[in-house]
């Protein structure tokens, strides 16, 4: 098979995953849904992305026990083979999903922030082209990316953070929804769309990250990480702005740039900020899009990854731009159901499925074990 | 008034048709010289034809005889002696009464050598008499005084041995020739490093000798585990090659991979390291070059020891390093004789002085042309103010002066030494002051493409800093087009290109993407160690342990 997997270490592993989760975390979920009721995000984005590693776990130990090296094994052998299939056409969608979401959130972003006056398809084509190259140059090439630009991530996001220092006050966090947790609870699986399908999809890639033990050391420490920085990110933006003013701000971290950093030293270094997270956004868009040609040619038996690739790239390409020109109310309301209820569905049958498959395994022990 | 035979007709004057065909010359034989051959056929409409070289079937190795003037008129046409006149051929008797003749090329083989130490002692009176059986092998140990000798009996290595200035002896009743190395052709002395001289560090370099070049690098590694194969490249031509490693230490996979493909080469365009490398490498559309080129024994031998495999073609004063990364094609030879702090700041500088090389014309016109809000007002004023009275807009301008400084480059690097320096003078201040005075360029823009062009003779590898050029340019241009968009989307690209790059096997970004337990060679300069240890990024054997 030409999946273009190649092998890839820990450390390109925990660097494409952190910035999907981080990136994810920061600017695709929705601000002024999450600040409604008052402000949780600090709380809620982190939980949507701990949800998805219990997710994660649940799936890894279902695998370890029943020996299957890929989550479409593990479907088949939990749902059987229809029903595997159509889960996995879930989770193909999911992950489209998400990086039609980010794709098009910086497009829209870059279109309203810096290139006002150019058209959105301009934006969108470089944009578009560049998360296709680099899906199209396979999982090693989106590994070893993501080695090079997140330590360059991670100081920036360091950088935004420490900069309006002295603007941080803790009354801003309030107020809090009367039942905060339940709130924050259910913005969580709502938000788990974002941190599900990347963490989920690391399952697949058994033999390109050095086996299970490699997928869940490398889930782990990225989700850690990443739930961590956006705690943090979301905890300094909230004792910035209030949860009223969150509501009307487009991208809370970008706002937090452009207020703090003006006539300061680094005058307006924000849009130098926005491009180094529209790299992360690109590289994470790539190994969505990746990972569902990939899982693709796996389930049809295809044997190159890059045609599906392209084929996905150009339905994205498609839909943002047929989205951006105001077309089909009808796709949006499906994209605005699946956004409300996508993880929840996705999490429900992954989690029956890798219960199902541990039973399974455990009842297949004891005959064994019996038989002996 | 016309006759009869003066009128237009048949047999008179030529009909339109045949002035017509006379003009275009139709139905001509053509007796010009053509260059463009067809004998094998015409070429496809579509695609290319194949090469003609290629074509050409392998030869069956043929053995010689034992007849001395069937050996002799075999040679003599296939060396096409009756026009060749500087094949030398030598009849003697050897030993007084056996029949024998010797074949060299006349320049290439030393005449005094060949003259004292086989005709003089093949002339001999008795010398074979005890000769029994094999009478080739019998005269190279007991007549002929040379050093390298040996029989050979396959026609065509004897052709090669003869080409290459070694000495033919055919002797009446031996199935075998007797060829002793007597090469003695011109060549030049060791010198000075001309691309890589160092201040610190031994000022030899590499010669077009191949023999002068192996002992060079022998000198400096006195191990008895460096192999050094001799191999023949470039099909038919057979120039020789030099395939130097660790036997035990190097990687065998890596051995193999690059004899694998050096037999593959089959083209007598061989001439040269660079040709060699393009026919070798994997990426032959990439930018960046997959082999380190240097021209200094003392660093070849470095690479050697950590376990790199080196290629050296006769004929090429540069030594092929295989595998390079970035990083080793980032260091210079001087970073290891320079103390650690110092070669660490000046490896740093150079990493600077190559992202401003690559990065600083891009930059400069994302933020003139798009993103203006980025400068502070007076850098902005400061631009606009120079630009006054430029014509182009600053696109064109800096693409027209990377042009430049490339063309200034190009000239001063292409004429001898003291013009060459005049032409970067001439072309550094005295153009850039008369563009800035004739409106055709502003000084800002100037300012940046002069650092540019520092930066870029920071980088220490010709091939890198021409690849750099490429980066440079391809980004400019992306700037000039979609601003910071531009430049993030083709930077991503390009870095995409760095990460899936492999130079035989070896990913361009290691020991930093992929990761390696060696860091070295990276940015910041390791310390020098106790123990030798080869380097693990290339698997080697002394990494395992």
């Amino acid at each position: 098979m030409k999946l273009s997997e190649g092998r890839i270490g820990n450390a390109e592993g925990i660097g494409f995953l952190g910035i999907a989760l981080t990136v994810n975390g920061l600017f695709v979920l929705d601000i002024a849904e999450d600040y409604r009721l008052g402000n949780t995000a600090y709380l809620a984005f982190p939980a949507a992305i701990l949800l998805g590693l219990a997710v994660f776990l649940l799936l890894w130990g279902a695998m370890r026990l029943s020996g299957k090296q890929s989550l479409p094994a593990l479907l088949d052998h939990a749902l059987g083979k229809t029903a595997g299939s159509l889960v996995l056409a879930l989770l193909i969608g999911l992950l489209l999903f998400d990086a039609y979401c980010l794709l098009s959130r910086f497009v829209t972003m870059v279109h309203t922030l810096v290139y006002g006056n150019d058209t959105v398809f301009t934006i969108l084509v470089w944009i578009t082209g560049t998360a296709a190259c680099i899906a199209f140059l396979g999982f090693e090439c989106i590994g070893r990316l993501a080695k090079c630009f997140a330590p360059v991530l991670l100081l920036l996001l360091l950088c935004e953070l420490a900069i309006p220092i002295e603007s941080y006050e803790a009354y801003r966090l309030f107020p809090l929804p009367e039942d905060a947790f339940s709130h924050a609870a259910a913005d969580a699986v709502r938000g788990s769309f974002a941190a599900l399908p990347p963490l989920v999809l690391l399952l697949c890639f058994g033999n390109g990250l050095q086996g299970l033990a490699s997928i869940r050391r490398i889930g782990v420490i990225a989700a850690l990480s990443a739930a961590a920085l956006t705690c943090a990110a979301q905890l300094c933006i909230g004792m910035v702005f209030g949860a009223d003013e969150l509501q009307k701000t487009f991208i809370p971290l970008y706002e937090l740039n452009i207020k703090m950093v003006a006539e300061s030293y680094f005058f307006r270094l924000d849009k130098v900020a926005l491009f180094l997270w529209l790299i992360g956004a690109v590289i994470t868009a790539a190994y969505e899009t990746y990972g569902a040609a990939n899982l693709f040619c796996r389930r049809f038996s295809r044997y190159d990854a890059r045609p599906p690739v392209i084929a996905f790239f150009a339905l994205l390409l498609c839909s943002i731009a047929a989205e951006h020109a105001g077309c089909y109310a009808l796709l949006t309301d499906l994209f605005d159901f699946v956004h409300r209820f996508g993880a929840a569905v996705l999490l429900s049958v992954l989690a029956s499925a890798a219960a199902v498959s541990l039973l399974r395994s455990a009842w297949k022990r004891r005959k064994l074990h019996e038989a002996q | 008034m016309l006759k009869k035979e003066d009128s237009p007709g048949k047999d008179g004057w030529k009909t339109v048709f045949e002035q017509i065909s006379e003009i275009f010359g139709f139905g001509k034989n053509s007796e010009a010289f053509e260059l463009l051959e067809t004998e094998s056929g015409m070429p496809p409409p579509l695609g290319r034809a194949k090469d003609g070289h290629r074509e050409r079937k392998k030869e069956a190795e043929r053995s010689i005889g034992a007849s001395i003037t069937e050996n002799e008129a075999m040679m003599r046409r296939l060396f096409r002696a009756d026009i060749n006149k500087d094949l030398i051929f030598r009849s003697f008797l050897l030993s007084g009464n056996i029949p024998a003749f010797l074949v060299y090329v006349n320049g290439m083989a030393d005449a005094k050598q060949v003259s004292d130490f086989i005709l003089r002692d093949g002339m001999v009176k008795g010398c074979m008499d005890d000769a029994k059986g094999d009478i080739a092998s019998f005269a190279v140990k007991r007549v002929f005084t040379v050093g390298e000798a040996v029989t050979e009996k396959r026609e065509n290595r004897i052709r090669q041995a003869i080409l290459d200035g070694k000495t033919a002896v055919f002797i009446d009743g031996a199935d075998s020739a007797v060829l002793m190395d007597t090469r003695g052709y011109e060549k030049r002395t060791v010198g000075e490093p001309q691309a890589e001289k160092v201040v610190l560090g031994p000022q030899e370099a590499f010669v077009e000798n191949l023999r002068t070049n192996i002992t060079l690098l022998r000198r400096i590694l006195r191990m008895e585990d460096l192999v050094c194969e001799m191999r023949s490249a470039g099909g038919e031509n057979g120039i020789n090659a030099a395939l130097l490693y660790r036997e035990g230490i190097t990687n065998i996979t890596l051995v193999e991979e690059i004899k694998r493909r050096l037999a593959r080469i089959n083209t007598l365009s061989v001439i040269g390291t660079g040709i060699m490398q393009q026919l070798i490498e994997e990426h032959s559309l990439s930018p960046f070059p997959q082999f380190l080129q240097t021209e200094r024994p003392d660093r070849a031998a470095s690479l050697l020891m950590e376990g790199h495999v080196i290629l050296l073609l006769d004929g090429s004063p540069y030594a092929s390093v295989m595998p390079a990364t970035v990083f080793t094609l980032m260091t210079s030879a001087e970073d290891a004789y320079m103390r650690r702090p110092q070669a660490t700041v000046i490896r740093i500088v150079r990493c600077i002085g190559a992202v401003i090389s690559i990065l600083l014309p891009a930059l400069f016109l994302s933020l003139a042309l798009f993103h203006q809000g980025l400068l502070s007002t007076e850098v902005l004023t400061t631009v606009i103010a120079s630009r006054k009275m430029v014509f182009a807009p600053i696109g064109a301008e800096m693409v027209f002066l990377l042009l430049v400084f490339q063309l200034i480059r190009e000239a001063g690097m292409r004429v001898p030494g003291n013009i060459g320096q005049a032409i970067g003078i001439i072309g550094g201040l005295i153009l850039g002051q008369a563009a800035v005075a004739a409106n055709l360029a502003s000084s800002v823009v100037l300012i940046v493409v002069a650092l540019t062009g520092l930066g870029n003779f920071c980088i220490p590898d010709y091939e890198t800093q021409l690849a750099a050029s490429f980066f440079r340019l391809s980004l400019a241009l992306a700037a000039w087009a979609g601003g910071l968009l531009g430049v993030a989307c083709l930077g991503t690209v390009f870095t995409a290109w760095l990460t899936v790059l492999k130079s035989f096997g070896l990913p361009f970004l290691a020991p930093f993407a992929p990761k390696t337990r060696s860091k070295r060679p990276m940015i910041l300069r390791g310390r020098i160690r106790m123990h030798a240890g080869a380097e693990d990024m290339l698997n080697t054997k002394e990494g395992d342990a």
